[in-house]
């Protein structure tokens, strides 16, 4: 049985303020948008150091020898969240990849065993390799590589 | 030749992340909109809703204890919400096509997947902007009419966005 809609026409559109001429050209938009975030784009690497170096810390303190629950993982998956959000708007996509992946990984598991948080160490360890030789900026090869890689990880 | 003049808006962004926040803002100046209002959890988000009633909304979903849906839900449905038509475009790390489609059943305009650029974003207001679908009620949904946006239509142009 269809469920009775009704359809309303919103009583005031943002389009009424916002006319299509008058402003910039999307690129000098665009280019101005850049040019402001540029300091903050540049400071990008101290703070995913510093969130490298909580999720290192949240993977050292997991118990060794037994099954982690997912409580205790949930911190691990916090924090690579943000990490994949923030990674590529701030000039570090396979920063992004990576987290992207390591989510993937953690995310619908019940608890992790010692092979399994093996692989959690290894996406940590490729974080550190990208921020340590500051591979900023689209690496096409490398991120499909990378890409693969993980992938056949996560599905062994 | 000129682009579209968005000097007449206030735009609110809630992110817990304060980076993200001060980047989307500084974004937001580069597209001389109006003023940025920010929050960082979608309780004081609400509030800042309430008091400023922005023109477009921008949030993030997962924000600690507290979520992006439920500020969505507050803005559609609460009694106390100015605007209830207000653009809302969820800006997210989630990727899933289940996310996509959970994110649009709760009533937002918009599904604009991070990491965001600059471009993504200026192109994703100009479309929240040039968008003339119709709300619908059914006592269970408020929001866009999904009919006119279809999923996989959705989740292509965010791809696209990604590449």
């Amino acid at each position: 049985m269809n469920k009775k809609q009704d359809l309303i026409d919103p009583p005031k559109r943002v389009s009424e303020k916002v006319p299509p001429f008058g402003g910039p050209t999307p690129e000098a938009a665009i280019r101005k948008a850049l040019n402001l975030s540029a300091e903050l784009m540049d400071s990008y690497e101290g703070w995913a150091v510093d969130d490298l170096q909580m999720l290192w810390l949240e993977h050292e303190n997991l118990p060794k020898g037994q099954d982690v629950p997912k409580e205790r993982i949930n911190k691990i998956f916090d924090i690579a969240h943000e990490t994949r959000g923030q990674g590529g708007s701030f000039g570090y996509p396979l920063v992004s990849l990576i987290a992207d992946s390591l989510c993937k990984f953690v995310e619908r598991k019940g608890a992790l065993n010692s092979e399994q948080l093996n692989i959690v160490q290894l996406h940590l360890l490729a974080l550190k390799a990208v921020l340590r030789q500051k591979l900023k900026g689209n690496q096409p090869e490398m991120g499909g590589e990378l890409t693969k890689l993980l992938q056949a990880i996560r599905e062994s | 030749m000129s682009g579209y003049n968005f000097s007449k808006i206030n735009v609110l962004v809630i992110d817990d992340s304060y980076y993200i926040r001060q980047m989307v803002k500084g974004f937001l100046f580069g597209f001389e909109v109006n003023e940025v209002l920010e929050a960082d959890d979608a309780q004081s988000g609400f509030v800042t809703f309430v008091e400023e009633d922005p023109d477009i909304v921008i949030t993030d979903w997962k924000m600690g204890e507290t979520s992006g849906l439920d500020l969505v839900y507050l803005i559609r449905w609460s009694e106390k919400s100015p605007n209830p038509f207000v653009p809302i475009i969820m800006l997210t790390g989630y990727t899933e096509l289940e996310r996509v489609r959970t994110a649009r059943d709760a009533g937002v305009s918009s599904y604009l997947a991070k990491p965001v650029s600059a471009g993504s974003l200026y192109k994703r207001l100009c479309s929240v902007v040039d968008d003339r679908r119709p709300f619908v009620r059914d006592g269970e949904y408020f929001g866009p009419d999904r009919r006119m946006k279809d999923i996989p239509e959705l989740v292509a142009e965010e791809r696209r966005e990604l590449d």
